[in-house]
């Protein structure tokens, strides 16, 4: 951020606009889990004896794709399954164990040619891990549209999308809906939410946009068959999707929760990579932001200042400063002295360079862990936190100086 | 219908909390509601503002009503009765509330004493107000649980803003962390004492067509939309009456005042309107 220009209000609101849409996620979460809640009980209701299924060859199944032509009947793109990831080696150990329990659902698409609607993960793991000829599969014939919204309302109400998915795929939906690219679909739905929150999340407001914004009934309609509001879709959903693709995968491999990946976003990407690896992505959120503190200040250079600064001695055992530049200023001074006092700086020597210091913390936090190791280990995520408070502190006090030093060097 | 528990917030001191509290008290009053004003604020403005005598002792404030297991009676005390005010009470707050605050850091419940003192000892008010200190403290904590509708005051410059978003971060975190379901929700932001002289104060309450970094604007664009009510602008009957211990209708009644009353009417509106969950 350049000096002496004006911050922006949307730069200010930054902090404010990712508690939000992780709180958002949260609840998503929750809805999620109620609603997969019904459809099991649902389903045990009607289950009793479901007889009306058939062997079918898995060679003559294939995963959903759905076309889309344009107005002269050219295909323009083809959707596939929206979901991107598949246990196969869990799937098939269970079927190994237990047989197949719940029938695949086809449609036909041609002459002996059959599409999975649901039961990706069971087709594949028969196929391909077990090496089985024959699936038990049940039938649903429909068109295009809907073979995109029940596979996109099964895995959604199964818990089996991630946030992102579940957005990429109703942007999909609605793509094939309303013949419109993805950057059409993206407007309209900024457009919809935008006028539904300055006229009003009213009636009234409502019709007119029916009215007046072309598609929006179906946008709208769509949204609340799936049970997802617009708000949320706009909010929670397409800033996932504009997230950068390192993090999509990683979304979408399941290394990382979506609202890791939003605060991630912020942080500089040389520390991506560590702070996905192992369960790192799937934090919860208080770590997660503790762990890129860590990177970043693991990355940060700061020998110059500390060879710059090599003079400045601390009496640690008092916690009093005695800079080599004299008194100095008196904000950084209180800055060291907190930092040697919460470095629990009784370990150090009476005049310690504050160099030692500063390279004592940071041994301090490299041998610190942030993830299994301590999990729920309040103790642990505090001197993370001490740690962290206090090279920061350290580091501002050297550019203070630095600067000091600087400006005396100037003055000569 | 659901009591309305509305916490005025801000976060910085003098943005016009106590004087957006009272005059909304006073407005919820003419359109028939019972009205309890708490005072969570150990500066005591309240006090001042409503007419009313410093508290003397712990007892008359806002403390007696946060000891574990409190049953009641709240230490109410009535409002603008002489002006034919019938249904507006106050809770004090004061310097009292720094000595309860030693004592309360010490609960388990310290986050939710005032949440549960409203459930255990329901308040027969329509509408209640907590007029909120300017810093996110123990009290400041306490009103989250305890409120479903908050109302953010500021002034429409760079720093009450840059502290207004940083407010709003701190709902949506502290919420979550204290899983408050449901979760309180913000009725908007009243920027108050406007200059319309002030160049400032004009670009940041900016909106319209072809207006991209306002305060409205940034506002209506986060994941839970908020909106910014017509700004109050700066007058000095607004401290007179204040300082005085009066709403500013009561203080004044001619064309001067006509308008600014009148934003408080239609804010008393918006808050019965709002949807309290
Ligand atoms: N719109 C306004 N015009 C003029 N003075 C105001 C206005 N709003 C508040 N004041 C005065 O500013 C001071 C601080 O207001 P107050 O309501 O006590 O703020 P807070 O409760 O946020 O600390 C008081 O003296 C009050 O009378
Ligand atoms: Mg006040």
């Amino acid at each position: 951020m350049a000096k002496g220009v004006k911050r922006s209000f949307t730069n200010l609101a930054q902090g404010a606009n990712t508690a939000q849409a992780v709180s958002l996620l949260g609840e998503k979460d929750e809805e999620i889990e109620a609603l997969k809640e019904r459809i099991r009980q649902l389903e045990v209701g009607v289950a009793g004896g479901t007889t009306d299924w058939v062997w079918i060859d898995v060679n003559l199944i294939e995963p959903m794709a759905i076309s889309i032509t344009d107005g002269s009947g050219k295909v323009v793109e083809v959707f596939g399954q929206p979901r991107k990831f598949f246990d196969l080696e869990g799937m098939a150990q269970s079927l190994s164990i237990e047989g197949q329990q719940d029938p695949v659902v086809l449609r036909t698409v041609g002459e002996g040619r059959y599409q999975l609607l649901d039961g990706e993960t069971r087709w594949r793991s028969i196929k391909d891990v077990l090496g089985q000829a024959k699936i038990k599969a049940r039938f649903h014939e429909c068109t295009d549209e809907e073979a995109l919204a029940y596979t996109l309302v099964g895995d959604a109400l199964k818990n089996r999308f991630n946030a992102l998915e579940q957005g990429e795929s109703i942007v999909n939906l609605l793509r094939s809906k309303l013949k419109k690219t993805e950057q059409e679909v993206v407007s309209l739905l900024y457009r919809i939410q935008n006028q539904l929150v300055s006229k009003g999340n009213e009636k009234e407001a409502i019709e007119w946009i029916y009215e007046n914004v072309d598609g929006s009934e179906i946008v709208l309609r769509l949204l609340s068959s799936l049970n997802i509001t617009i708000a949320t879709m706009v909010n929670a959903r397409l800033p996932l999707m504009s997230l950068p693709d390192k993090l999509k995968e990683s979304i979408n491999n399941r290394t990382l929760t979506p609202s890791n990946a939003l605060i991630l976003r912020n942080a500089p990407e040389a520390i991506w990579a560590k702070a996905i690896e192992g369960q790192n992505g799937t934090m919860p959120k208080r770590k997660m932001k503790m762990l890129i503190n860590k990177l970043a200040l693991e990355m940060a250079d700061l020998s110059p200042t500390l060879a710059a600064n090599d003079g400045t001695t601390i009496d640690a055992k008092n916690a009093e400063v005695e800079s080599s530049s004299g008194s100095g200023d008196i904000a950084s001074e209180a800055n060291l002295q907190r930092s040697v006092t919460l470095a629990g700086a009784e370990s150090l020597e009476k005049n310690t360079n504050a160099t030692t210091v500063l390279k004592e913390l940071l041994k301090q936090l490299r041998t610190l862990r942030i993830d299994e190791t301590i999990e729920n280990d309040d103790k642990g995520l505090e001197l993370l936190e001490r740690v962290s408070t206090s090279i920061q502190a350290l580091s501002e006090y050297y550019q203070d100086k630095g600067k000091e030093g600087k400006n005396k060097r100037q003055k000569q | 219908m659901t009591q309305v528990r509305l916490a005025i917030m801000s976060c910085a001191g003098g943005t016009g909390k106590s004087t957006v509290a009272t005059n909304l008290a006073y407005s919820l009053a003419c359109l028939g509601q019972s009205v309890c004003l708490i005072d969570c604020d150990s500066n005591g403005t309240a006090a001042l503002f409503t007419g009313l005598e410093n508290p003397s002792s712990i007892g008359e404030t806002l403390v007696a009503a946060l000891k574990p297991g409190f049953k009641g009676p709240w230490p109410l005390k009535p409002v603008w009765r002489d002006y034919g005010i019938e249904k507006v009470d106050a809770v004090l707050g004061g310097h009292f509330l720094n000595e309860g605050s030693r004592q309360i850091q010490k609960e388990p419940r310290a986050a939710y004493l005032l949440a549960d003192a409203i459930e255990d000892a329901p308040l027969p008010h329509d509408v209640v107000i907590f007029d909120c200190p300017g810093t996110i403290e123990q009290f400041h904590q306490m009103v989250l649980p305890a409120c479903n509708q908050i109302l953010i005051v500021l002034k429409p410059d760079t720093k009450d803003i840059n502290a207004g978003f940083g407010l709003i971060q701190w709902i949506a975190e502290f919420s979550r962390d204290l899983r408050l379901k449901p979760k309180p929700k913000i009725l908007g932001v009243q920027p108050n004492a406007f200059d319309k002289d002030a160049a400032m104060h004009r670009e940041c309450l900016a909106d319209g067509p072809g207006i991209e970094d306002s305060l409205p604007v940034v506002l209506r664009s986060l994941p839970e939309p908020i909106h910014v009510f017509p700004a109050i602008q700066q007058t000095r009957y607004l401290t007179n009456a204040g300082a005085v211990g009066l709403p500013l209708r009561l203080y004044r009644s001619d064309r001067t005042t006509w308008k600014i009353a009148g934003l408080f009417e239609a804010l008393a509106k918006a808050v019965l309107e709002a949807d309290h969950g």
